[in-house]
């Protein structure tokens, strides 16, 4: 599996991204499919641009924390 | 009006890489539903995390811890050992751990990223208990960490929580308790824990120490009785 670090990809283009998934963006925090800010499904923060991971298992997006990383890896399994 | 042929040549530049972004971007979310890819911030805070999956302290707490939730904390810990301390991660970490599972959560990290369940375990597997129970037991003390282990600072009133922690052992009859003192509070963990066993019957003592921290294992002694 390819990681990619977001630090790497301009603004633009992660909300671009961010909308191809099914999300949207303002210009701090990744929005839900209502326009609200998406939180974090496991800590329950609302996710932003500069701090965002995106996983497989239907593009699961997250705060970028370690407690959320292993609830991920919990859930999903570890990545290849 | 008509485009410069700068302006046309800016826009030709902005189409191009629109296209490419677009192409791209849309490879990255069908690799994504493939698996093939993932999106971080930081590699090295992904992986403090992630690259437990290769450590065999990991690999023997997933063997024989089951409940989700004490899963994650184990991880957790791992990682909290590996960040250094300073680390601007830890305390935002702890503080996540707090709001999310709360003091005993805290608790089962802390655990784990001492060392001291290792060391609980060490003794356990001296004593060739059968994987099942070895399983049960671990399970146990770490759902009722609260219970089951006494964090010891160096100011606590000594005899006080002799009293109490006894009190709990002879109502509850907790397969193993654990009194873990570091640092100034190593003196203040040893009287606890010598305190405790001439209150209660039908329990071993061990201890594990480093230069740091002491752990005091107080375990139902299932040895069967001499005649």
């Amino acid at each position: 599996m390819e990681l990619i670090s977001l630090k790497n990809v301009p603004t633009d283009a992660k909300v671009a991204l961010l909308k191809e998934l099914g999300y949207g963006a303002d210009s701090v925090y990744v929005l839900d499919n209502h326009g609200q800010p998406l939180k974090d499904k496991y800590i329950d923060v609302p996710v932003r641009l500069e701090n965002m991971l995106i996983l497989p298992g239907s593009a699961i997006v997250l705060d970028d924390n370690p407690l959320s990383i292993a609830n991920y890896l919990e859930e999903f399994g570890e990545l290849p | 009006m008509t485009p410069t042929p700068d302006e046309e040549a800016i826009a030709g530049v902005t189409k191009g890489a629109l296209e490419f972004s677009s192409e791209r971007i849309k490879g990255w979310a069908a690799r994504l539903a493939n698996r093939d890819i993932a999106f971080i911030e930081d590699r090295s805070s992904f992986d403090v995390v992630a690259d437990q999956k290769r450590n065999p302290e990991w690999s023997f707490y997933k063997e024989y811890v089951k409940t989700k939730e004490l899963r994650v904390l184990i991880r957790i810990g791992l990682a909290l050992r590996k960040l250094e301390s300073g680390h601007a991660d830890l305390q935002s970490l702890r503080k996540n751990i707090l709001h999310k599972h709360g003091k005993k959560g805290l608790h089962v990290a802390q655990l784990v990223q001492d060392g001291d369940l290792g060391a609980f375990i060490g003794t356990l597997i001296s004593k060739q208990m059968s994987k099942a129970d070895l399983g049960a037991t671990i399970e146990d003390l770490l759902l009722n960490v609260d219970k089951y282990v006494v964090f010891i600072k160096s100011d606590i009133d000594t005899r006080r929580v002799i009293d109490s922690t006894a009190a709990r052992i002879n109502a509850n009859l907790p397969p193993a308790l654990l009194i873990c003192g570091s640092k100034g509070a190593k003196g203040a963990a040893e009287t606890v824990a010598k305190g405790v066993m001439k209150k209660i019957d039908g329990y071993e003592l061990s201890t594990y120490q480093d230069k740091v921290k002491v752990v005091y294992l107080i375990m139902k002694d299932d040895s069967p009785d001499e005649d």
